[in-house]
């Protein structure tokens, strides 16, 4: 019995009804009665904003309509792109909790949840830290989170309908709507006026009496089906049993690359007001790589504005992260010697190249929004600094690989190479090498920047690699070189070589 | 039991990593082997494991002095410590340095563009568990406040910060601070070596030195 009731599908509906004025405007211009326009004609009103409702506005009303009711109403236009990119951006933050997810259009997200019931150690567990992730991405520049108001059910669409019989609020609020009885109890007392039926049967339905589902459903089916025809039982169906949201939906999937931006009415013009936007973006970003157990290598930013100015930064990792703090600190980094437009009308991050996340990396309850180096390899964490403050020219890495020519075989490279050394050579080598190698007088009068050199040890004989061809580039076929130890009058240990094509002496290295 | 241990005061003060009674310390501070029983002589045992270190030279042997002392710091890290040659006069040969047992992976090299870079890439070295070793320019002098920073920093973490002077002047809030010479063949010893004296070591007095056989630095 228990199992049975463990298993049993949950459907979640998050609707944000405000989200096309909100996406749009800050609050306090939201507070000027806002209302957002769609591009139909003649004009109709696709979102408003609770000032807007007090006046008299409402969603499906023609503009004008609206205009004649309250003239002072701020009307804005409907902008899909940005609604699509935040409610993908809720999508990516509920993914990890059920990848059961179905984005119902610019308004609301469907979330089968029973699957994830025990991985969160029950339901109460998983809305509240679902509930946490949203918050975070809902949240405006001003601090107030998008309106919301969701609801829990056993199907899709008596999740969808009890949600929008919901207040609206700031935070899901579906704690109360755990149990079976309550979740029964709230589709029972849907009015019919909610109920997605032609109006002509909601007025039929008005004329017999029957006020909420709970009174229809205690009619007989087959009565109703004669009466009302095959909708309302097809509809029936879906409330009590139906387990798939509408079928013209896909599943959610996060994109195969991360793309956002934020834009906002008012222009940002100072590197401190960018911390908002990074912050925003970032999170945005954190959710959509657990979503793919991916970390983040690289991070592409365009900071620009209506003049067509911009500034766009490259934030690189070695080995990959994908928590927003540590992704800050390495983009303001960046930032901090950047030189921005004046103003910044848009931040967008772009990224595109990842590395899978190691097991056991992500932690499912809470730490990943834990300050960064708590668990990422200090050295790694330090590599990544270094790169994003002083740039690649800066940072280099030692490298060895089996080749003849010393300055082949232990390079420094702008990335790790590592070592690649199948065997050390047994004749001592300097610690340090001179790049490139100095001349030296030839002996007898063997000197080095004026200090004469007496040979210790040699001859080492090195053959120039004239059969690699590029890059070494060596001057012919045959050509080798002559190594010796020599020291001058204070013992300071040099390491030196006779060119074989034209007998010219260098100093290549320095011992210790 | 003395009349310190009944100051809860005093008691407060000596808790303090910065703060040190001359008579106790020698024996509380952590020392790291140098590889060369002369210095470890010299040094009263060992290494600092923690705190600003001064190596002046005229030459280029502090890198071979300090790789023992890196391949143990390693080796106790298990790998996890990273060496961060900060400014190197030349190109480390990553050959001599396995030949010498250390681990190229571990070892990274940064050139920063200003003084101001440097003293955070040291710095960052050091919050990082990572052990800088950095060669300031003749032009470059750190502020007494910005040497303190780093002194209380590599003190904290419990690592040795080495900077690499050419000795003109001594840096401030050193824990050690090595004059290193090249000497040549005299009436002493027929083979050359490198003369290391100490110019200041905390809670001994200055001026001691050794000499060591240049063949064991190579």
């Amino acid at each position: 019995m228990s199992n049975a009731r463990q298993s049993s599908p949950l459907w979640l509906y998050i609707e944000l009804p405000r989200l096309a004025v909100e996406v749009l405007l800050s609050s306090a211009q939201s507070g000027l009665a806002a209302v957002a326009v769609s591009s139909a004609q003649p004009p109709r009103i696709s979102a408003c904003s609770a000032a807007a409702e007090q006046l008299g506005a409402a969603v499906g009303q023609s503009l004008s309509s609206a205009l004649s009711l309250a003239a002072e109403l701020l009307s804005v236009t409907h902008c899909d792109d940005r609604c699509r990119a935040r409610l993908t951006a809720l999508a990516h933050a509920c993914y990890r909790f059920s990848p059961e997810l179905y984005l119902d259009g610019e308004r609301g997200i469907w979330l089968e949840i029973s699957a994830s019931r025990q991985l969160y150690r029950g339901y109460p567990a998983l809305l509240e830290q679902l509930d946490a992730a949203l918050s975070e991405v809902t949240a405006s520049a001003d601090g107030h989170p998008l309106s919301v108001r969701a609801a829990l059910a056993t199907t899709p669409l008596a999740a969808q309908l009890c949600a929008r019989q919901q207040p609206l609020g700031e935070s899901l609020a579906v704690a109360g709507q755990l149990s079976q009885r309550t979740q029964q109890q709230a589709l029972e007392t849907l009015p019919v006026a909610a109920l997605p039926l032609p109006e002509r049967h909601r007025q039929q339905l008005a004329e017999l009496a029957i006020g909420d589902y709970g009174a229809l459903r205690k009619l007989d089916s087959r009565a109703l089906g004669a009466r009302f025809g095959e909708p309302l039982l097809a509809l029936i169906e879906q409330l009590d049993s139906g387990q798939r949201p509408p079928a013209e939906l896909t599943r959610f999937r996060p994109a195969e690359q991360f793309a956002s931006d934020w834009q906002h009415s008012e222009a940002i013009i100072s590197k401190a007001g960018l911390a908002f936007p990074l912050k925003r973006l970032l999170l945005e970003l954190q959710h959509y790589l657990l979503a793919r157990q991916l970390n983040a290598l690289a991070l592409h930013w365009q900071f620009s504005n209506l003049y067509n100015e911009q500034c766009t930064l490259e934030v690189r990792l070695s080995a990959g992260d994908y928590r927003w703090p540590v992704l800050l600190r390495l983009s303001q980094l960046q930032l901090d010697s950047a030189t921005l437009p004046a103003q910044i009308d848009k931040v967008a991050l772009r990224c595109d190249q990842f590395s899978a996340q190691p097991n056991g990396q992500t932690d499912l309850f809470g730490d990943a929004n834990s300050r960064d180096g708590d668990r990422r390899p200090q050295r790694q964490m330090l590599l990544d600094l270094y790169y994003n403050r002083l740039g690649s020219a800066a940072l280099r890495y030692l490298a060895s690989a089996d080749e003849t020519l010393p300055e082949w075989r232990s390079r420094l490279t702008p990335a790790p190479a590592g070592n690649r050394l199948t065997a050390l050579s047994r004749q001592p080598r300097p610690l340090w090498l001179l790049s490139p190698a100095l001349p030296a007088n030839r002996p007898p009068r063997l000197r080095f920047q004026n200090s004469p050199l007496q040979l210790l040890d040699g001859t080492e004989r090195i053959s120039e690699a004239w059969w690699r061809g590029e890059p070494q580039q060596s001057p012919q076929p045959g050509a080798y070189r002559d190594y010796f130890v020599a020291a001058d009058t204070l013992g300071n240990h040099y390491w030196l070589y006779c060119r074989s094509t034209d007998n010219r002496w260098f100093v290549h290295g320095l011992f210790g | 039991m003395n009349s310190i241990d009944h100051n809860p005061s005093l008691n407060k003060l000596l808790q303090r990593s910065d703060t040190w009674l001359g008579s106790r310390f020698h024996s509380e501070r952590a020392l790291l082997a140098t590889g060369h029983r002369q210095l470890d002589q010299l040094l009263s045992g060992g290494w600092p494991a923690s705190g600003l270190i001064e190596i002046a030279r005229q030459q280029c042997s502090e890198l071979a002095l300090l790789l023992p002392v890196l391949r143990q710091l390693h080796s106790q890290q298990r790998g996890r410590t990273a060496t961060v040659l900060v400014a190197p006069p030349y190109r480390p040969n990553s050959e001599a340095l396995q030949q010498a047992g250390i681990d190229v992976d571990s070892v990274v090299v940064v050139a920063p563009r200003s003084l101001a870079e440097w003293l955070w890439v040291v710095e960052q070295a050091l919050r990082h568990d990572a052990v800088p070793i950095g060669w300031l320019a003749a032009r470059q002098r750190p502020s007494s406040a910005q040497l303190r920073k780093l002194q209380l920093l590599a003190s904290d973490r419990q690592l040795p910060a080495t900077v690499v002077t050419n000795g003109a002047a001594p840096l401030a809030h050193t824990v050690l601070r090595l004059q290193l010479q090249a000497v040549g063949p005299n009436a002493a010893s027929t083979q050359p070596g490198l003369s290391v004296e100490v110019g200041k070591q905390r809670g001994r007095a200055a001026g001691s030195r050794q000499t060591i056989a240049r063949t064991t630095l190579r």
